[in-house]
């Protein structure tokens, strides 16, 4: 059976052909000089939701994207499409080693854009941590959670009611035949048709992302929005911050056109995600006295599990993911034994070949039983301990920034046993056959061999294949400049009206899926900062519709 | 393009090898590699965004090996590797300047004899080699205790079977059937709501 996907309206190039102020950087004839009241570096989770509450506080909003604008007629379904226009070094960015593969999004909506729509309110115990550990006394959950319900207002957040694909199923399967928790996964889509490629930008508009919520909105109501402006720096006179300088970018290559945007503004919001934020702060000179800038940096590092079933599986057809499982996330507390949290990949053909790890017969063998393959993955909840700590964004020579993040003793024991968690759910529901993905690690049909092998694991970078799609941290939130990057209000210790808005505030990883824990905190912080630059909230009446 | 290789060449050209315990033999390597490697040889081969004459030799050697019992063996295998090169061109051409520039470390260290002798035991040049010299090659990779020398396998093994994964006629043999997709004209798209 063949699904056509067709009859679907484009929210946002309809928007444009009505007069929506959206312009191409990487087209402009000539360096330009705009002026606005706040800059919003950035337009995914952070970005898209500080746009929205700004511009209807009456304050003139410009947001600016390195990547392109994609839009639904655009969205093919095609993997290559997608990695090339939607994903950060076109899906191929990395660690500075080579060793973790980083999928973050980039193109207006960021990695709403292409995330799998799982969405969790920041976890009790996360939050809890800040307070006690990290001393912000802002966060706790019953201040937050006010911000979470108009975030799940926002973007339509609730519980799934179909039930889960076969690939999702295994996760309940396995551990309702064990004795393990699971749960359903509350999504942000609205009218969705189960399809399965929320990862490579939603061809329905039905995945609630920022490119089709808060972007429109803000467009709509008079902000303006450039696709294609790499922001290089930010301006700074004397210790305050009063714009920031972008580079036009091209549609193919990654050298800038030669013409500039620069945005002069009365206040500048960072929110590049967690890689990208650090490294114009860095460009820039920014104030560092105490190397807080990248410090930090968590990834909820992730390792994957595949095993074959005897029955179709098809991970490509559904919702990738809705089904979770935190039974070993919070075992002994946030600060035990590292925990992990367990869900399931989308089973696109390419996405599953680059992460099998092996070649010739045996990936051949995997990949000709793809529709009988479960892929499971293990999140390693990084940053609460000084085993398992977070890595540090760093330049490049050629100015780019990139994650050096090492495998500690507390990663190396939570993903030994997320692989043996992992193994033994497969088995538990039923698998034929079950491999870690570690290198040379082997192919197991029964649980006893299967747990031999991985106690014996040397895991390690380049043997052990570990990713990440979660990028937070490495502008923390905190009371203390020398231990921190921003107040709890999100502005800059040493600089005046800069801002950080998104997943880089967090002082530690989130412990489950970051899009809401963003909308959350960037709701409270965005609110605070449009009371503070528009306290009549209403400064530039003329442009809220 | 052209502009994007020379900045590609031109960036640190360790981040492939800094971190081995065999970094500092493999970089006077690398280094020997860059200074025999003329100008010309960065360009890449017409036709293409990123891949060079030589790092087209290494793949188009890895290729059927790599993807062995899902790679045509008849007439179409030489329009298949053609496709698949042509895919691997443009998933790393998307990935950008520090990307390329590591990846071509890879293939600059690979099309050197010397390297290829002792890293890789090959003694035939890369068309020359044959299925089961390229696959004891991979396993040596794959399994080596060195950390870089895996790194290298987990390249090429991730780069090749991406790129064929990507391309519609692999497919057939996953199962897999992606949907169709008809854009709707804006003209015709209903109101903002």
């Amino acid at each position: 059976m063949k699904i056509a996907i067709q009859g679907v309206p484009d929210p946002v190039q309809n928007g444009i052909a009505q007069g929506w102020k959206v312009f191409h950087a990487g087209l402009l004839t000539a360096s330009e000089t705009i002026e606005c009241d706040v800059v919003i570096v950035g337009t995914g989770a952070g970005g898209g939701t500080a746009a929205e509450i700004l511009t209807k506080a009456g304050l003139s909003v410009v947001m600016l994207e390195e990547g392109p604008l994609r839009t639904s007629n655009d969205f093919r379904m095609n993997e290559g499409e997608a990695f090339r226009d939607l994903y950060q070094e076109g899906g191929g960015r990395t660690s500075n080693d080579g060793a973790l593969t980083i999928l973050q999004g980039r193109a207006v909506g960021g990695s709403t854009t292409v995330n799998w729509t799982s969405s969790f309110r920041t976890p009790e115990p996360t939050l809890q941590h800040w307070q006690s550990v990290h001393g912000l006394q802002a966060f706790t959950p019953e201040a937050m959670a006010p911000w979470f319900e108009m975030a799940e207002r926002r973007v339509n957040i609730g519980p799934w009611q179909v039930p889960p694909n076969a690939n999702n199923d295994v996760l309940r399967a396995g551990c309702e035949q064990l004795g393990w928790s699971w749960d359903s996964i509350p999504r942000n889509v609205n009218g969705c048709w189960n399809l399965g490629y929320c990862g490579v930008g939603c061809p329905t508009n039905a995945k609630q992302s920022m490119l089709v919520t808060t972007i429109p909105a803000a467009l709509t109501g008079g902000a303006s929005l450039y696709q294609r402006a790499k922001v290089r720096e930010i301006i700074m006179e004397g210790d305050t911050v009063v714009g920031v300088v972008a580079d036009g970018m091209p549609e193919k290559g990654f050298t800038p056109t030669g013409h500039t945007l620069t945005v002069r503004a009365r206040h500048t919001i960072l929110a590049g995600g967690a890689i990208n934020n650090p490294g114009i702060l860095l460009r820039s000179k920014a104030p560092n006295p105490h190397r807080q800038v990248g410090a930090n940096t968590t990834i909820h590092p992730t390792v994957a599990n595949f095993a074959v079933f005897d029955k179709d599986i098809q991970g490509w057809h559904g919702a990738p993911q809705s089904i979770y499982s935190d039974h070993f996330q919070w075992q002994d507390g946030a600060t035990g034994p590292t925990g992990f949290k367990l869900e399931v990949l989308p089973m696109l053909p390419a996405f599953v070949a680059s992460l099998l790890g092996t070649h010739g017969a045996a990936h051949a063998e995997e990949m000709s039983q793809l529709g009988q393959l479960n892929g499971m993955i293990a999140l390693v909840r990084d940053g609460f301990t000084e085993d398992a700590m977070g890595g540090t964004v760093e330049l490049r020579k050629n100015g780019s920034p990139v994650l050096d993040y090492e495998l500690k003793s507390g990663h190396v024991d939570a993903i030994r046993r997320s692989f043996l968690a992992m193994s033994e759910i497969q088995f538990a529901a039923g698998a034929r056959q079950v491999r870690p993905a570690q290198l040379g690690g082997g192919t197991f049909t029964s649980w006893n061999e299967c747990k031999e092998a991985i106690n014996n694991f040397s895991i390690e970078k380049f043997r052990t294949l570990v990713g990440s799609a979660h990028l937070m941290g490495g502008c923390v939130m905190g009371n203390n400049p020398k231990t921190s990057v921003v107040t709890d209000q999100g502005r800059y210790h040493l600089l005046d009206q800069l801002s950080i808005m998104d997943g880089s505030l967090f002082p530690t990883s989130i412990g489950a899926n970051p899009q809401l824990s963003i909308y959350g905190l960037v709701s409270k912080l965005a609110t605070q900062l449009a009371n503070e630059l528009a306290p009549n909230g209403a400064l530039n009446a003329a442009v809220v519709s | 393009m052209h502009v994007d290789h020379q900045q590609a060449a031109g960036l640190s050209r360790r981040s492939f090898l800094k971190t081995s315990a065999m970094g500092g033999m493999l970089l006077a390597t690398g280094s020997s590699a860059a200074l025999l490697t003329g100008c010309a040889k960065v360009e890449p081969q017409t036709g293409y965004d990123y891949l060079r004459t030589q790092d087209i030799a290494v793949l188009s050697a890895l290729i059927p090996v790599v993807l062995a019992g899902v790679f045509p063996t008849d007439d179409s295998a030489e329009q298949a590797k053609a496709d698949v090169l042509r895919s691997i061109d443009q998933f790393i051409y998307g990935t950008g300047p520090s990307s390329m520039a590591a990846i071509q470390e890879l293939f600059d260290l690979l099309s050197m004899p010397p390297a290829r002798w002792t890293l890789c035991r090959l003694w035939n040049d890369w068309p020359d080699a044959t299925p089961a010299e390229l696959e004891a090659f991979l396993q040596r990779w794959k399994g080596s205790s060195v950390g870089l020398l895996r790194a290298g396998y987990g390249g090429l093994a991730k780069i090749i079977t991406a790129a064929w994964y990507l391309l519609p006629q692999s497919w057939a043999v996953t199962g897999y059937n992606a949907p169709q997709h008809a854009p709707t004209p804006v003209a015709n798209a209903g109101a903002l709501s």
